[in-house]
């Protein structure tokens, strides 16, 4: 799983991640866990362990966090329209404050460098990939934890 | 405004102007609380990003990372802050019962009943994301909210496990310290639901405490010599409480170390009842 994600990360934002030393792999999600907690066994399958770096070859927010300054494909947003983006709203071009690599998926920031999700570059559109603003979405609630 | 039996256990119980008091606090509008995450930010970077947007902060004496929200521009929780989970909005007295877990980084730690996951995140937040949680639950509404909620607030050191707290032993785990918010009847959150008043009744609260110490009689024998267990509830009915604090002490050994109760009048919090205990 670690491998899928590695090379599709490295396609996506340009370089390989760095993974915690201290994470495990529950079903197809990846979890950043303490120390402690690796040292652990448990009798039951838990529902999830630590925080969510990936599920499958999908990155979360949280390794995206990890790897912030390897990053080569990142689009750094205005203020307005970083709001718009965690209400899953699509990118307008004049929102754009900065662009940094050709995509087609791309990391997206807001001006203090905080990472709000993924945008993907089509057919001359920047369309909302996933956000952090899914803890709104119920609809979302089923699909995925960014 | 309150059933006449519940009025009249809480005349003989905290004197002849409680009711008056209390009722005439909860027709106030009710406060909102929030905890800073200092996993993720300090708290001069957060209250400070956030008065710039126009909210203006009240300190919660003795909690340097806790505060009262005294003017609301527009919706807290559309900030960014909020989504990148900068702080949890909680009400003040779940911030206090974990304050007197006092969970340290080397310890293994048990929330029962810890859906949507506000107390084990601040466990967490106390921990400094070390050691180990144990968070427990069995309804899969309020456990997708934990889930959430953990992810957006950055917490690595909790475990989640969708099991009635009634089987904690089949984990095979002794536990160094045991938060134990338990289910019921709620009477004491009708500062934020009126609704309240009209659905909570005596069979109720009977019922709820004799679940409440079944779940007092399983936590404790997962608890190790000396652990420590803060039992708390959002009720402030005796049978869920002072009667459920006596069967601890008596039936289960526990030595009760210190209860408190927070009402609405005179601690500006709904109302709220723990104990801190120890084996």
């Amino acid at each position: 799983m670690i491998n899928n994600l590695s090379a599709k990360f490295e396609k996506d934002f340009g370089a390989a991640p760095i993974i915690p030393e201290n994470h495990v792999i529950l079903g197809k999600s990846l979890f950043e866990i303490s120390r402690e907690l690796k040292n652990m066994e448990f009798r039951f399958k838990p529902l999830a362990e630590g925080l969510l770096l990936a599920r499958g070859a999908n990155p979360c927010a949280r390794l995206l966090e990890l790897n912030k300054t390897k990053l080569r494909n990142v689009i750094v947003l205005n203020e307005k329209s970083a709001f718009l983006f965690t209400c899953s709203r699509k990118v307008m071009k004049k929102g754009i404050v900065k662009k940094k690599g050709n995509g087609p998926v791309y990391a997206a920031m807001n001006e203090k460098g905080e990472i709000l999700g993924i945008i993907e570059y089509r057919d001359n559109i920047y369309s909302n990939k996933v956000n952090i603003g899914y803890y709104f979405e119920e609809n979302k609630m089923d699909e995925v934890i960014f | 405004m309150l059933k006449r039996e519940f009025r009249k256990s809480y005349t003989e119980r905290f004197g002849e102007d409680f009711v008056e008091k209390f009722v005439s606090k909860i027709n106030e509008p009710y406060p909102q609380y929030l905890r800073v995450n200092t996993l993720k930010i300090k708290v001069d970077d957060l209250i400070q990003g956030l008065e710039k947007k126009g909210f203006i902060f009240k300190k919660i004496e003795g909690l340097n990372y806790g505060f009262r929200v005294v003017n609301e521009p527009f919706s807290i929780s559309s900030t960014e802050e909020y989504l990148l989970g900068y702080f949890y909005l909680q009400d003040k007295s779940s911030m206090l019962c974990v304050e007197e877990l006092n969970p340290k980084s080397s310890e293994l730690v048990l929330d029962c009943c810890s859906a949507p996951g506000g107390k084990t995140s601040h466990i967490a937040q106390l921990m400094n994301n070390e050691g180990v949680i144990i968070a427990l639950d069995d309804k899969s509404e309020r456990l997708k909210s934990q889930l959430f909620n953990l992810q957006r607030l950055g917490v690595k050191n909790a475990t989640t496990f969708k099991i009635n707290a009634l089987r904690v032993n089949s984990l095979g785990l002794l536990f160094d310290k045991i938060l134990l918010d338990a289910p019921c009847s709620a009477s004491g959150t009708v500062w934020r639901k009126k609704k309240r008043l009209k659905m909570v009744n005596k069979h109720e609260v009977l019922k709820s405490a004799e679940l409440q110490k079944e779940l007092l009689r399983k936590c404790s024998k997962v608890l190790k010599p000396d652990g420590l267990m803060v039992y708390s509830t959002c009720s402030i009915e005796k049978e869920e409480n002072e009667d459920n604090v006596i069967f601890a002490a008596e039936e289960l050994g526990l030595k009760i170390v210190k209860t408190k109760y927070l009402f609405p009048h005179t601690d500006n919090t709904i109302g709220f009842f723990y104990a801190v205990m120890k084996k």
